[in-house]
């Protein structure tokens, strides 16, 4: 990775474990990432894994246990709710259902132009509010209609323009087109990528589907039961996964093509995911790893860089080195 | 397949309307298809396009009194369902026809172990006594890829995962050996992996037992590795029918090819702008529409499309159209 004053948000350490009555639940167990400017990194995972546990826990909605977050070198984790307010302006969220995230009760127009009454005070929201519309394709006419009238792929975009009306530097999206059909959810696609080109805004980008990721990310990392298990540039991690649940998770999503799926090799995941209070010795996939050998059972693999830029958290590189 | 041709469903010009305070709107319009033994057949569309409406009608599970069959037929092994009385139709749904819905939960009761639930039906529909319809249930969680079958029956539905809970429901539905399962988005909710085991299931059941199946999905993928046959529904009516094969081919209508091209694919290069088809589906309320739904937003619209809708033409080797535009300039 590139020098250490390219990162505008950087997590370290990252552990968010909630107390649950048969134990704890470590949603987010020591976790590292850095996102440079006017990047996007893909964040994907199946559910349950922690994603969007880490985005919730940037923005402050849920406290870390442990671990530092540093926005544009200042340390944010600790700050309370009133602190967080300005760096409103700095970093925001989108979430994932446009149906839950918007108030029913509010006009379009009050519940884009809210960040800038609350924030900057304005009184007078109307022009920027009819501004953001357009820059997020929606008629500003509109805008004293209600949540209701409008469809999901035009909510969604009601939700970005919100996000977008303090200006930020960094977007975390988390599953911002998995609610969406097929032919809108390619809209809301070209739609964040221009923005992102337009504005220079960073995206942390998470989601399930990795044909999304591939298609909006320029770096990805793989998460598995609260840890990352994967980094690298996008080409890199779907060309040539080095984890095998990398491979795994890439073998399984069904390819549009027929011709494609008729021949295809599918590696086959046994069991499952194993249940999240469970105390964890060892590599937390071995359970499922096709690949797993005796070390994976008593000593979990560290996230260490195997190639330039290609991080892995599995000792079978190693494995293989000292077989030849 | 080995028994195919042998037809198990007949739907002939179906037409399903729900009388609602705003209005009369009509979801489904004219929708005929056929399931033959053994053959699994695909619904595609986006949300709202009619295919679990379709697919309720043919259960004759719409919701009532607001929702119901106002024209056409449907026939399972000859059998007109149409008109039928509920207490007949509980009978077809038991013992012929069984269905899986996206979320387990929802069909489960959460109150009584699966034991109580599974053992319930075979009791109800097979007149089998207690003890062997446990057995028999027992029996088929261990099919579905249950570990433990024996001892995990007696759990609740919270106690199984997603994927687990799936399969409860998939057991459930094969308990009367039915002829026909009707699978709307089975694992839309479901992980990537454990999505692969369940439709490796499903196509291990209908190989074992030369059940039809109908999948209702919106996910192109899961249709290319699944069906042998596909259905692309928008607004309420059959817009392409076609063998799957030939349908990612070569798509005849503008909306498959549209669609098959705004879905992002691992085994593409990635393109700058994904293809999306602008503009939103009509919404059905607003109808009766003149001529082609699909006009507002299709790219290759012309003076014809608005004159009238236009039929489903059938261009041979099992597919069916329903466009102006001829076939050679879609390519």
């Amino acid at each position: 990775m590139s020098g250490a004053n390219g990162a505008i948000l950087e997590i370290q350490g990252l552990k968010v474990h909630f107390p649950v009555p048969r134990g704890v639940v470590k949603a987010v167990d020591g976790i590292d990432l850095r996102i440079e400017k006017g990047e996007t990194l893909g964040l994907v995972g199946e559910s349950g894994c922690g994603k969007s546990t880490v985005a919730r826990t940037v923005v402050g909605l849920v406290k870390p246990t442990s671990g530092r977050i540093v926005l544009e070198g200042r340390e944010i984790q600790d700050l309370s709710p009133q602190e967080m307010r300005p760096l409103r302006a700095e970093l925001q969220m989108v979430f994932q259902d446009p149906y839950a995230s918007l108030n029913p009760r509010m006009t379009v127009a009050s519940i884009i132009g809210e960040p800038l009454l609350i924030h900057r005070g304005l009184r007078d929201t109307d022009a920027r509010v009819c501004e953001l519309m357009s820059l997020v394709g929606l008629d500003p006419s509109m805008r004293r209609r209600y949540p209701h009238e409008f469809s999901g792929g035009q909510r969604q975009r009601i939700g970005l323009a919100r996000s977008l009306a303090l200006e930020p530097d960094v977007i975390l999206l988390d599953e911002p087109v998995s609610a969406l059909d097929v032919s809108v959810q390619a809209q809301v696609m070209n739609l964040l990528d221009d923005l992102k080109k337009r504005l220079g805004l960073t995206y942390l980008f998470i989601a399930h589907n990795l044909a999304v990721v591939r298609h909006m990310s320029d770096r990805v990392a793989v998460m598995y039961l609260g840890r990352i298990v994967e980094l690298a540039d996008r080409d890199t991690i779907y060309a040539e996964p080095m984890h095998p649940y990398t491979e795994a998770l890439l073998s399984a999503v069904p390819v549009p093509d027929p011709v494609v799926e008729d021949t295809r090799e599918r590696i086959r995941l046994e069991g499952e995911i194993p249940s999240p209070t469970e105390e964890i010795i060892g590599c937390p996939f071995r359970a499922r790893c096709p690949k797993a050998f005796d070390r994976c059972k008593t000593e979990a693999p560290k996230l260490k860089e195997h190639a330039p830029g290609h991080f892995g958290a599995c000792h079978l590189p190693e494995e293989n080195q000292s077989d030849e | 397949m080995t028994a195919a041709g042998e037809n198990l469903l007949q739907v002939r010009d179906l037409q399903t309307r729900f009388v609602l305070d705003e209005g009369t709107v009509t979801a489904v319009d004219g929708v005929s298809f056929d399931v033959a033994k053994g053959e699994i057949v695909g619904i595609v569309g986006e949300s709202g396009c009619g295919k679990s409406v379709t697919n309720l009608s043919v259960l004759g599970l719409l919701p009532k009194p607001q929702g119901r069959i106002s024209k056409g037929s449907v026939l399972f092994e000859g059998r007109e369902l149409v008109g039928l009385s509920e207490n007949q139709l509980r009978q077809v749904r038991g013992n012929n026809i069984a269905m899986i819905f996206q979320d387990p939960m929802t069909s489960l009761n959460p109150y009584l172990r699966v034991e109580e639930q599974l053992a319930e039906v075979v009791q109800l529909h097979l007149g089998l006594d207690r003890k062997a319809a446990v057995a028999r249930a027992v029996e088929l969680l261990r099919r579905v890829g249950i570990p433990d079958a024996a001892a995990r029956i007696k759990s609740y539905p919270h106690e199984f995962s997603g994927g687990m809970r799936q399969r409860v429901m998939i057991a459930m539905a094969l308990l009367c050996d039915p002829e026909l399962l009707i699978a709307d988005e089975p694992t839309t909710a479901l992980d990537v992996t454990i999505q692969a085991q369940i439709l490796e299931l499903l196509k291990e059941l209908r190989a074992e037992r030369q059940m039809g199946i109908i999948l209702i999905t919106h996910d192109l993928g899961v249709v290319a590795g699944m069906c042998d046959r596909v259905l692309v529904m928008y607004a309420g009516r059959i817009v392409e029918e076609a063998p799957t094969h030939e349908l990612f081919a070569n798509p005849q209508h503008p909306y498959t090819q549209a669609l098959l091209k705004s879905v992002p694919r691992l085994d593409e290069k990635i393109h700058e702008t994904l293809f999306s088809i602008e503009g939103l589906p009509p919404r059905l309320d607003k109808g009766p529409f003149t001529g082609c739904t699909f006009a507002p937003r299709c790219p290759l619209v012309r003076e014809a499309c608005h004159a009238g809708e236009p039929a489903l033409e059938d261009t041979g080797g099992g597919r069916k159209r329903r466009c102006v535009v001829p076939v050679e300039e879609l390519a």
